[in-house]
């Protein structure tokens, strides 16, 4: 049986706002490790730890750790209660290990891969509609971050909540399939971007139908290669507008 | 000097502090547009530049063109170059500039973990390496800020009246090459096989409104 513990530790709001900066020092040793342990700091603090004692807690967070941002404070949460309850340094640590992985997965796959697309997809749609500037910038930055500030908070006071078992939270949570409807919207307005642009490019007054017939073929390369094609087609984008500037009318 | 503070604090949005996606060219682009008097300007620039940039994903560390400062410099180059010249170089010069811009974060990345690795850490001095990091990626938001628009700026000043083609022609060059990246992102959706109808929904609903 869970063991649910509902009040929260001294120091946890200073934690929850220095996860906004968890990725400050993000870095190519220790990645979100030492973003990680900046992030304890308030609550080693608040457990009376000072001088060498909260030197050495601070240094045994300090180790390879990586996650996605919005979701490291479910492991934060975590890694609280632990200490809070007496736990081990190995067992928070072997915790540490073994959870960073699939919450890096999981943010990337809900937030990275589903939410923030669909949600931009959302303004780019709402701009070739011709709807004044502001409502684009508004309905993205509401929309995007009401998600975003909802996941923090939820995956941090999960974390506080359920301890060690918060993996079993996140199963039950399901968030893959928040990912899956976040896809399916994604489509849908991919869909509607792609339909305005066809059109766009049909009514260009030099070869409509051929820029169309070349916005399908391009968009058929884009879904064939994915992301193998994204630099080389930025390089081409970059180079044929340098060559008709430098060929173009002196 | 406005400029590069705007484009600092864009670049600590993107990775540092926040990550509310101020730092996304839509955004970033039309609140330069504003800061500059054309925000709708602005809004046409970072919307172009979005497409550019919206099938990215920085999984793991892996390097990503840095789309803040970029965006600035887009508008603020296609605002000097003006008309239908400034939206082919403000584009061109957005993109090589998301390309520089994420590769000095490769290189911070690497000058912080130096900082981590250097003597044993106290709460202290790791407090004061993790602000010092943040205040490095501002001002090396900032310096990409400047660098881009000196270097663009120059640039469009003397190519602008060498463009040769009309608006609707350059906007459909431009589109096409956001083609692919919009079906890089469809693969990244799960593909043309998994959301078939929803897709194809959507064209028809796009293709009947742009008619509309």
């Amino acid at each position: 049986m869970t063991d649910v513990e509902p009040t929260r530790p001294p120091g946890w709001m200073s934690s929850l706002l220095r996860q906004f900066m968890i990725q400050g020092s993000w870095n190519y040793r220790s990645m979100l490790g030492s973003g990680f342990a900046f992030c304890m700091i308030p609550l080693l603090r608040k457990r009376g730890l000072s001088g060498d004692g909260l030197d050495d807690a601070v240094r045994s967070h300090m180790d390879t750790f990586n996650s996605h941002p919005y979701l490291a404070g479910v492991v934060l949460g975590a890694v609280a209660r632990m200490e809070g309850s007496g736990t081990e340094t190995e067992t928070i640590e072997r915790f540490k290990r073994a959870i960073q992985g699939s919450l890096g997965g999981l943010g990337d796959l809900l937030i990275w891969g589903a939410w923030r697309p669909a949600t931009i997809l959302s303004a780019l749609v709402l701009a070739w509609a011709g709807t004044p500037p502001w409502v684009p910038v508004c309905v993205f930055l509401v929309v995007y971050n009401g998600g975003h500030l909802a996941l923090r908070w939820w995956g941090y006071s999960r974390g506080l909540q359920y301890g060690k078992d918060v993996g079993v939270q996140l199963q039950r949570a399901q968030l893959s399939r928040l990912a899956e409807r976040a896809f399916k919207g994604g489509a849908l307005l991919l869909g509607i971007l792609l339909g305005v642009f066809l059109v766009s490019l049909f009514a260009a007054q030099d070869a409509g139908a051929l820029w169309s017939l070349a916005g399908i073929a391009a968009f058929g390369l884009g879904l064939r290669f994915g992301h193998r094609a994204l630099r080389g087609t930025t390089l081409i984008v970059v180079l044929v507008i340098t060559l008709l500037t430098a060929l173009g009318n002196a | 000097m406005s400029l590069a503070f705007l484009g600092g604090l864009l670049a600590l949005d993107a990775t540092s502090v926040g990550q509310f996606m101020v730092s996304r060219p839509i955004i970033a682009g039309t609140l330069t547009g504003w800061w500059l008097g054309d925000p709708a300007l602005g809004l046409e620039i970072g919307a172009i530049l979005e497409l550019f940039h919206l099938a990215g994903v920085p999984a793991g560390g892996s390097r990503v063109p840095e789309s803040g400062p970029a965006s600035v410099v887009a508008v603020a180059v296609a605002m000097r170059a003006g008309g239908v010249a400034g939206l082919a170089l403000g584009l061109a010069a957005g993109l090589v500039v998301s390309e520089i811009g994420g590769t000095t974060v490769g290189l911070q990345r690497h000058m912080v973990a130096r900082f981590i690795e250097s003597g044993s850490m106290t709460a202290r001095k790791l407090t004061a390496v993790h602000l010092s990091s943040v205040l490095l990626d501002f001002v090396r938001g900032a310096a990409v800020t400047v660098a881009g628009l000196s270097v663009a700026g120059w640039l469009s000043g003397i190519f602008t009246s060498r463009w040769p083609l009309p608006y609707e022609t350059t906007l459909a060059l431009i589109l096409v090459g956001a083609c692919v990246h919009l079906g890089a992102l469809l693969r990244g959706f799960g593909g043309l096989k998994s959301r078939r109808a929803v897709f194809l929904a959507g064209l028809v609903a796009g293709i009947v409104g742009a008619y509309l």
